[in-house]
């Protein structure tokens, strides 16, 4: 149902690893793992020490003045600097701009700690009660921004003077796929010629820590937090030599109850691909659990193909991880290599075939997938 | 070819009605949400007026619903039991687990924030701690049904829902924006029915507190229940509300075969962005401008085929003003502007935030269904910036054909729908 086609002409990284894809490429294939001590203290029996954290552009890195840096939370900019690397890197040679230029992000929860520590310590002080002048003064003036949360995306927006359709997903992984699905349809269907979609991490705090405890993904070593974000400029047109677009793409819902469907939706994507399992290369996404293995196997997906991508080397991103192993995948099918887990790490391997697959899922069972094509149709 | 798409069911919570009659009865009365309103335990926050669903009532018309039993967030409470009878509503209870291609689009706001819950992180003689904080929480089953994402995938596992299942967080314009990306999955044939709107709720101190420094809602205790006043000279800011909307859209095909009642047809979405400043709109309303030439397009209208424009008209200075100045530029020509009529139905049922594009869907599908536009209540003073037909005080008999319905998002994210009223089945 892509009907005509959609090329990544563009693409930019914010992570742990660096700040291009090539930088997580090579940290995949070295197996470094930047782990740096997070921002705030951690109890002592917690399983991991150290997490994984890009760094924070400045406003002159951004492109904005000090005044407006106040109104964006971390992860807004993240967003915005990613994004607006994705803009800089799109071919220049075409006049489109304005609202001939989708925004399709996927952003997480809200970046804002809940409650803030702040305010508590503040309750603390006195008997326990909340009282209107505690809340207006502890409150940051802006937090109304972080908590609409699509303010990342109109940061964006207003900073490249992007006009054209949008929207916006939150706050899971699906969330980042989902961006890059609308994009392509917005593009394919003659709303926009081109689109920048993307996803943003959310920012560490002592409440994401938490939220992985109560998920369980704590005591994995692939979903230690990650902060980054990652975009893809698409667009109708592509004059590269070695060129990659979107070939297909299935959505829904997997919930714990109805594994099978997951072999429905991934056997939809390759049907809409118009491919055979066989042909899928390179798979990124989550492939570990008994479930997803049994879906891979019952549409004919080689599991040794199949890894979780960015999160070996950047830490759980998010929205921004499937919208990070995209950007791998570009990278693979450009260079005929794709990257595997093997019992002595991370290593390179060539890419036997002209496309890949990219699944996502949120913890309560949204999912979806993403084909990518080396060529032209 | 693309399908055209109908609305075959709508469910509603709001504090004018939790049924359908109901809310659309008192939106024809010129009834008022709008009610005296203070975040709990406490006497003297600056927002004095709100639209809140009430607890007891809410209770009562939804006690028939087992799965609203289980804790959740106050949101996702709502948006189940809109979801419920919206499927009610369409005749598809029970649609999903026959083999139907289901999915759900919901625009949600903002994670509930439960003052209660911070008492949660103090422990009796310590200072706070996130874990205390989190752990007490978790211990109450309501931690991890903290996530924007729970809304929709709750309703999707409720209903056995198979198609996409999206969360939209888009601010103001979230249900909008779901309603839009659900027509045009359909049109494309990702599912057979989707179930899309919003459930919000941001009426506790946290929340409110965080809006009020933006300078968003209204402190005004001029005009009582009558303080939104949308277009009118003494608007002085939006009057925030809660409650949820969810409207049946689905394939016609799938409808006709199975002889259901359609209550409109939408026929056309279209989205933007204003690029302007993150807290004001464009002051010409160039972003909302294209949303309704986005809408408008997607539809194949011509500007003065419509009849019919449900305003976002929030009841703010600035929103008011920029949204009658795109109105004036998109039906510019003949100056159709001046035949169109405008109503804002926040002006009876308040500003439910990420879930406010969904009521007004309602009101829209209903308008070109009954023939009945609502009015805008409590414009007793126009403002002469906002020249337009706004449908003052009372409702019109006037018998649209085609409508669009706008939604404007905080930061300048834009989305417009297009409705038409529906004269029968495809030849």
């Amino acid at each position: 149902m892509i009907g005509a086609p959609v090329y990544l002409v563009s693409t930019a990284l914010r992570c742990s690893a660096g700040n291009s894809v090539e930088d997580l490429w090579s940290d995949l294939k070295e197996g470094r793992r930047r782990l740096v001590e997070p921002p705030f203290p951690l109890p002592d029996d917690w399983p991991w020490q150290r997490a994984f954290r890009a760094s924070e552009p400045s406003a002159d890195e951004l492109g904005i003045d000090r005044k407006q840096l106040r109104t964006m939370d971390s992860q807004a900019r993240h967003a915005l600097i990613t994004a607006r690397h994705a803009f800089a890197g799109a071919p220049t040679s075409t006049s489109i701009s304005g609202a001939q230029i989708g925004l399709f992000m996927g952003i997480p929860a809200v970046d804002e700690p809940a409650p803030p520590w702040s305010l508590l310590e503040a309750m603390h002080q006195r008997p326990p009660c909340l009282t209107t002048e505690i809340v207006l003064s502890e409150t940051p003036p802006f937090a109304g921004l972080s908590l609409l949360n699509s303010s990342a995306c109109a940061h964006i927006s207003n900073t490249l003077r992007l006009t054209g359709p949008t929207a916006a997903f939150s706050p899971f992984a699906d969330a980042g796929l989902q961006a890059l699905v609308e994009g392509a349809l917005a593009i394919s269907e003659g709303e926009c010629e081109a689109a920048l979609a993307g996803a943003v991490a959310p920012t560490l705090t002592p409440l994401r820590t938490l939220q992985h405890e109560h998920h369980g993904w704590h005591k994995m070593p692939t979903r230690i937090p990650g902060e980054g974000a990652a975009f893809t400029v698409l667009s109708r047109t592509s004059d590269t030599p070695r060129p990659v677009r979107i070939q297909g793409y299935a959505r829904g819902f997997v919930p714990s109850d109805r594994p099978e469907a997951l072999r429905v939706l991934l056997g939809r994507c390759l049907e809409q691909a118009g491919i055979r399992a066989s042909e899928v290369g390179w798979c990124l996404g989550p492939c570990s659990s008994p479930e997803s293995q049994a879906a891979f196997r019952a549409v004919g997906v080689d599991l040794d193909r199949c890894m979780e991508g960015a999160c070996h080397a950047c830490g759980e991103l998010g929205p921004a991880e499937p919208v990070a192993n995209v950007l791998l995948s570009y990278h693979g099918l450009r260079r005929g290599e794709r990257l595997q887990v093997t019992a002595h790490g991370v290593e390179s391997r060539p890419l036997s075939t002209r496309h890949a697959l990219v699944t996502a899922s949120g913890p309560e069972g949204q999912y979806a997938a993403l084909l990518l094509a080396a060529g032209h149709p | 070819m693309n399908e055209r798409v109908v609305i075959t069911g709508f469910g509603i919570v709001s504090s004018l009605g939790f049924d359908l009659r109901t809310y659309w009865d008192a939106l024809l009365l010129g009834r008022s949400a709008i009610q005296p309103w203070q975040p709990k335990g406490i006497t003297d926050f600056p927002v004095k007026y709100a639209a809140s669903v009430a607890d007891e009532a809410f209770a009562r018309a939804f006690s028939d619903l087992p799965e609203l039993r289980a804790p959740m967030e106050r949101r996702t409470r709502f948006g189940m039991a809109a979801a419920a009878r919206a499927l009610q509503d369409a005749s598809l209870v029970g649609a999903g687990s026959a083999g139907t291609v289901l999915g759900v689009a919901m625009g949600s706001g903002v994670p509930e924030r439960c003052p209660e819950d911070m008492f949660l992180a103090l422990g009796p003689e310590e200072g706070p701690c996130w874990r205390r904080w989190f752990t007490r929480r978790e211990s109450r089953s309501l931690a991890h049904r903290h996530g924007n994402d729970h809304l929709s995938a709750s309703i999707a596992r409720h209903h056995r829902c198979t198609g996409p299942v999206l969360n939209l967080n888009t601010a103001c314009a979230g249900a909008a924006h779901a309603l839009g990306l659900s027509f045009r999955a359909l049109r494309r044939g990702e599912a057979e029915c989707m179930l899309a709107g919003g459930a919000d709720s941001v009426l506790n101190i946290l929340t409110m507190g965080a809006l009020l420094l933006l300078g968003a809602p209204s402190t005004s205790e001029d005009h009582g229940d009558r303080l939104c006043r949308p277009f009118d000279l003494q608007r002085s800011g939006l009057v925030a509300a809660e409650g949820a909307a969810v409207a049946v859209l689905e394939r016609e095909r799938h409808a006709r075969t199975r002889g259901a009642r359609v209550y409109a047809e939408v026929c056309g979405y279209g989205s933007s962005l204003d690029a302007y400043r993150i807290t004001a709109p464009h002051p010409e309303g160039a972003g909302a401008a294209l949303a309704m030439r986005g809408a408008l397009t997607d539809a194949g209208l011509r500007p003065d085929e419509v009849d019919y424009i449900n305003a976002h008209g929030t009841s703010t200075p600035l929103n008011d003003k920029s949204e009658t100045l795109a109105i004036k530029t998109v039906f510019a020509e003949g100056d159709h502007f001046q035949r169109l009529l405008v109503s804002s139905t926040k002006s009876q049922i308040g500003h439910m935030i990420a879930a406010a594009g969904a009521p007004e869907f309602i009101a829209t599908a209903m308008a070109l269904h009954t023939g009945m536009v609502p009015a805008t209540i409590n414009l007793d003073t126009p403002d002469p910036e906002c020249a337009l037909d706004y449908v003052p005080h009372r409702p019109r008999d006037a018998s649209p054909r085609t409508a669009i319905s706008n939604s404007f998002g905080f930061g300048g994210i834009n989305a417009c729908l297009a409705l038409r009223r529906f004269i029968g089945w495809s030849a």
